[in-house]
Formats: structure tokens, C-alpha cells, sequence
């Protein structure tokens, strides 16, 4: 079984499989972006066509990769390497005092 | 000369670092634009699009008036005819459509043409995945013509002239080059759009502004169209959708490549308009072009960063605020850093501007200043109970990846301080409950993760 992996805001958990009736999410500028910075550009993500992006009719998202390991990178936290299989990507939140979390924003 | 690199010999890699220093010296000049060179070069670009030349050529002070009045411009442009008459939005919608097409198949022929009459998926296959993206931008451009705002919109000829330019020249290259010299991308472009890292930047204060208070005004003319422009010298390192003048220049003039036809020709024509100014809006009866900024402070790692006033700032006085490369409001830098509070702080949503904020004040003051008290201090950071501006929890996290001072950027990040849910809290891993309040530090990051604290153990951190 993979491993669970973190960078930044971005945390991988292995999955045994992605949902039925998954989607393909479009990449952006030939990669894989798994989330983006709105204040400072930067992305976490995947070039190379071994990584997909797929989300779930309730928006969640799962990775899939296949073949050899591909790199995570990011403009400010150093790269990860991410082992051939599915993961459930998990973005960072926050407690809002409106008793509602939110997505980190950054 | 050679038509195809297989490899680069030592003293072409040599040349690697000089070639993207000079290369990012043109994307962070500050010189005033050179609008006799841009102009002929932004011609020469219609021209090799099979377009007809702009009427005119429209210099601007800074990116935002571009933002701003080109849109306009196209949408004064689209509900008229050249006698001044309305016109009848069949015939702009047919009009346009048809050019468009006409300017894409021209310029890339029969495969691309195909997909852009409804058969997109036919593209990547046809012409590959190198250009899929720079294909479908342009396609999608091509077919998405409805309404007069729209129809305003499908005049601006981006992605006729991108393809036509720098899309065809993108192919011809990767075809003559080969996998190997891919890495001249990375080397040359990468280092050069790492550091022009103001693009992001500018285009994020533009969108922010357009977002925020244009739309009522204008309506969706502007909001619908402002991006539809060419980054100028801040895409001197984008290989992505316009071939790249940097890679380009290395390519041809230190290693000697020739492509096809008139394709270099093109490739020269496209790098005239990115060594001579800022964004550019291209339309099919105009081109708009804003100035060089005057002024660009970067910090040590070639982040937009300035302590007081914008940190890059054009001659109409119009800029981007930076610290360290976050792009903040003018108040985040101009308040002294003692009159900022703790509400602010706590109100702030975005996690990097208020990191931004916690830095100006000292994280040990802010603490003091909204009466924190350690409920937990364990591997994974410190949790906080504060009382101001009202009762919360907040974990303290340092980034896994530290700084190349040795230091670790600190995050406060808001955790429950209830266990009341407004919807159903479970661990996205387990489906255990996270309705509770986090006693320690991992469990309050872990709950920022939407799992519980056993699920919550990366192998790998960065």
C-alpha cells in the first residue's frame, strides 16, 4: 500500500479506488494542478501525461497516476515524488466562525 | 545550419545560464516601451496569420487601462458597422465565426480545422499532445460566439495570432529539436519564467480589479474578455501556448536551428513584440499595448517584495503590493506595523496574507495581542486558545520545506473551538467522527485535513 503524502496544503491519502463515474478534470497549461495559490500564483503540480486529476459528481478529487513515480512540485515547497497508484486529494481548511469550514485560502 | 538538434554539445549548455540572464533582463525591464519595434512586429504577427493588419496600434500606460479599455473598445466595435450603423448580430456572429475559423485552419491546416467545426477530441490525436492545450484554447475561442458581448469577444484574435505565431512555430520546433533538447525548455524557459515571477502577480491585482469593480459598469464586457491578452515580456519564458522567445533564440542563434517555410520568420516577429513591451490585446481592427512598468523591487530569491509602496508600479502610477511574493492589499504594507490588530489578523481569510501579517507584527506579539494561551505544544506545532478579537482555536504550523535562511514561514491556522457542526464532520479516511474540539495540536491538523488524527500520519512531508 502507498503512503500517505503532504505538501503544503495538498494532503494524499491512498485509496483503494476512485468512485464510479469519476470525471476527467481539464489540465491546465499541459499539467496536472492539484491546487493553486490565489495571492501568489504558485501551483502544486503534475507535468507528464502519467498523472489525471479525476472529480466525483460531490467534487471530491482523487489522483491517478500510472506507470513510473511522477513528481509533485511546487514553486516554494520542495518536490514530492508520488508512487504509481490512486489517492484522494485532500486541501487544507479552516474553522470559519460562521460553524462552517472553509477551504484554506492562500 | 542544422534543421534538427539531436543534442547539445558542452559549450551550447555552456551558454544555458548567460542566454536566460539576458533573457530575464528583458522580462523585468523597466526601459519605457519601444513602440516603433513592437509595432512592426505585432503586424507582422497578423500578417503571418493570414489577418488582416490592425487599423491601429494603441499604446496604454499600464496593464490595468489595457485590462480595462480594450474589452470596452471591442464591444463598442462589435455592435457597429464601419458607417456607423448597428449591426445585425447574425451576420457578427457569422462574421466573425467564419474568420476565426478561416485564421486557425490557415495556419495550422486541415486537422485543426476539422476539430474546430465540432470534433474536438479528434485534436490531441491529430496533431498531439504537445499542442493539445494551445489547440483547444483556440478552438474554444472559436466556438464559443454568442451575444453581442460574446460576439465582442470572438473579435479579439488571440488565439488566431498565438496559434498562427507561436503555436505553429511551438510544433515546428518540437518536431526539428526532438525529445532530447526538451530539456532547453526546462533550463532556458524555466529558469527564465521563474524569474519573471511577476506575471502571476499583475495578472492576479488585474483580476481583482475587473472582479471587483467593473462589472456592474461595463457589464460582462470587460469581466468576459480582459484575459484574452499576450503577456508581452512577461511570457519570455512561457512555452505553453506561444512558443517561447527565450527557448526560441537559444535554439536558433546558439545552437543554429532552422525550421520550414517562413516558421523562424514568425518566431522573430513574435519575439519583436516581447522584447519590446508589457501585455498586449490584440483585435481584429486594433491592437492596444501597455508600457513597461517603471519600477520592479525584487527580494533576494527574485520575489516581488517591497516594505513601502508597490512593489512593481507602472508610470501611470497604477502597481501590484508584494511581500515576498504574496500579493497583498496597499494596507498590508503601508499600515504601521504596530496599529495592525488582532481582529484584522483573525479576519483575514487568506492564509498567506495573513501569515504576511502575523511576519510584520512578530508572531509573539500577535499572541500577546489576541491573548493566546498554549493549550498543546506537540511534534506537529502549537495549539492555541486565543480570546481576541473573540474566543477561537488556532494552531501554530511551520512549513515542512524551510527557507533558504533557515528559517520556516508560521502559519496560524483557525481549528474548531465547539464541538457543534452545521453539516455532518467525518473523517474523509474512516468516517469517524470530527465533530469534536481538538485537545491537541495533530488532531487540530489533522482536522484541517478532513481526517482523524490516526489517518492523519504522512510519510513524506514538504
Amino acid at each position: 500500500m502507498n503512503q500517505p503524502l503532504r505538501q503544503g496544503d495538498v494532503f494524499l491519502i491512498p485509496v483503494g479506488s476512485v468512485p464510479a463515474g469519476s470525471t476527467e478534470v481539464d489540465r491546465e497549461g499541459g499539467a496536472v494542478v492539484l491546487a493553486w495559490g490565489e495571492v501568489t500564483g504558485h501551483r502544486h503540480q503534475i507535468a507528464g501525461p502519467a498523472a489525471t486529476l479525476l472529480r466525483t459528481e460531490t467534487d471530491d478529487r482523487f489522483l491517478r497516476i500510472v506507470g513510473a513515480p511522477v513528481d509533485l512540485v511546487h514553486e516554494e515547497h520542495s518536490t514530492i515524488e508520488i508512487a504509481p497508484g490512486e489517492y484522494r486529494v485532500v486541501i487544507g481548511r479552516e474553522w470559519s466562525s460562521d460553524m462552517e469550514s472553509r477551504q484554506v485560502v492562500d | 545550419m542544422p534543421k534538427a538538434i539531436a543534442f547539445l554539445t558542452d559549450e551550447q549548455r555552456a551558454q544555458m545560464p548567460g542566454w536566460a540572464r539576458k533573457w530575464i533582463d528583458i522580462g523585468l525591464s523597466t526601459e519605457p516601451m519601444d513602440l516603433p519595434r513592437f509595432d512592426a512586429g505585432a503586424r507582422a504577427c497578423y500578417r503571418y496569420a493570414g489577418l488582416d493588419e490592425p487599423r491601429v496600434v494603441v499604446p496604454v500606460s499600464s496593464p490595468i487601462v489595457l485590462a480595462l479599455a480594450a474589452p470596452i473598445a471591442s464591444a463598442v466595435l462589435a455592435r457597429f458597422t464601419p458607417t456607423g450603423r448597428l449591426k445585425k448580430q447574425d451576420a457578427i456572429e457569422g462574421a466573425v465565426r467564419d474568420a476565426v475559423e478561416g485564421a486557425i485552419e490557415g495556419a495550422i491546416g486541415g486537422a485543426v480545422g476539422v476539430a474546430v467545426r465540432g470534433v474536438g477530441d479528434a485534436v490531441e490525436g491529430a496533431i498531439g499532445v504537445a499542442v493539445g492545450g494551445a489547440v483547444r484554447g483556440a478552438i474554444e475561442d472559436a466556438v464559443r460566439v454568442r451575444g453581442a458581448i460574446e460576439g465582442a469577444v470572438e473579435d479579439a484574435v488571440e488565439g488566431a495570432v498565438g496559434v498562427a505565431v507561436g503555436g505553429a512555430v511551438g510544433v515546428a520546433v518540437e518536431g526539428a529539436v526532438g525529445v532530447r533538447v526538451r530539456g532547453v525548455g526546462g533550463a532556458v524557459g524555466g529558469a527564465v519564467n521563474d524569474a519573471v515571477r511577476v506575471r502571476g502577480a499583475v495578472e492576479g491585482a488585474v483580476r481583482d480589479a475587473v472582479e471587483g469593480a467593473v462589472r456592474v459598469a461595463v457589464g460582462g464586457a470587460v469581466n468576459d474578455a480582459w484575459y484574452r491578452y499576450i503577456g508581452g515580456q512577461f511570457w519570455v519564458g512561457s512555452w505553453w501556448w506561444y512558443a517561447s522567445p527565450s527557448v526560441v533564440s537559444y535554439l536558433r542563434e546558439v545552437c543554429g536551428l532552422t525550421l520550414p517555410g517562413d516558421l523562424m520568420d514568425r518566431a522573430l516577429a513574435y519575439q519583436a513584440t516581447a522584447e519590446s513591451a508589457c501585455w498586449w490585446w490584440p483585435h481584429r481592427q486594433f491592437v492596444m499595448v501597455s508600457d513597461r512598468p517603471l519600477r520592479i523591487n525584487l527580494d533576494a530569491r527574485g520575489r516581488l517584495h517591497s516594505e513601502s509602496g508597490p512593489a512593481i508600479v507602472w508610470r501611470d502610477g497604477w502597481g501590484v503590493y508584494a511581500w515576498h511574493g504574496v500579493r497583498v492589499a496597499a494596507n498590508v504594507i503601508d499600515t504601521p506595523a504596530e496599529t495592525i490588530t488582532a481582529k484584522w489578523i483573525a479576519d483575514e481569510r487568506n492564509a498567506e496574507v495573513r501569515r504576511v501579517l502575523v511576519e510584520r507584527v512578530g508572531a509573539e506579539r500577535y499572541m500577546v495581542l489576541a491573548g493566546g494561551e498554549v493549550v498543546n505544544r506537540d511534534d506537529w506545532g502549537t495549539l492555541w486558545e486565543v480570546t481576541r478579537p473573540e474566543p477561537m482555536r488556532v494552531v501554530e504550523l511551520l512549513n515542512s520545506t524551510p527557507e533558504p535562511d533557515g528559517s520556516s514561514k508560521r502559519y496560524f491556522l483557525r481549528v474548531p473551538h465547539t464541538a457543534e457542526r452545521r453539516d455532518p464532520d467525518r473523517c474523509v479516511a474512516c468516517g469517524a467522527d470530527l465533530a469534536v474540539i481538538p485537545k491537541t495540536a495533530h488532531e487540530a491538523v489533522a482536522w484541517s485535513y478532513s481526517v482523524c488524527p490516526a489517518d492523519y500520519r504522512p510519510a513524506v512531508m514538504s
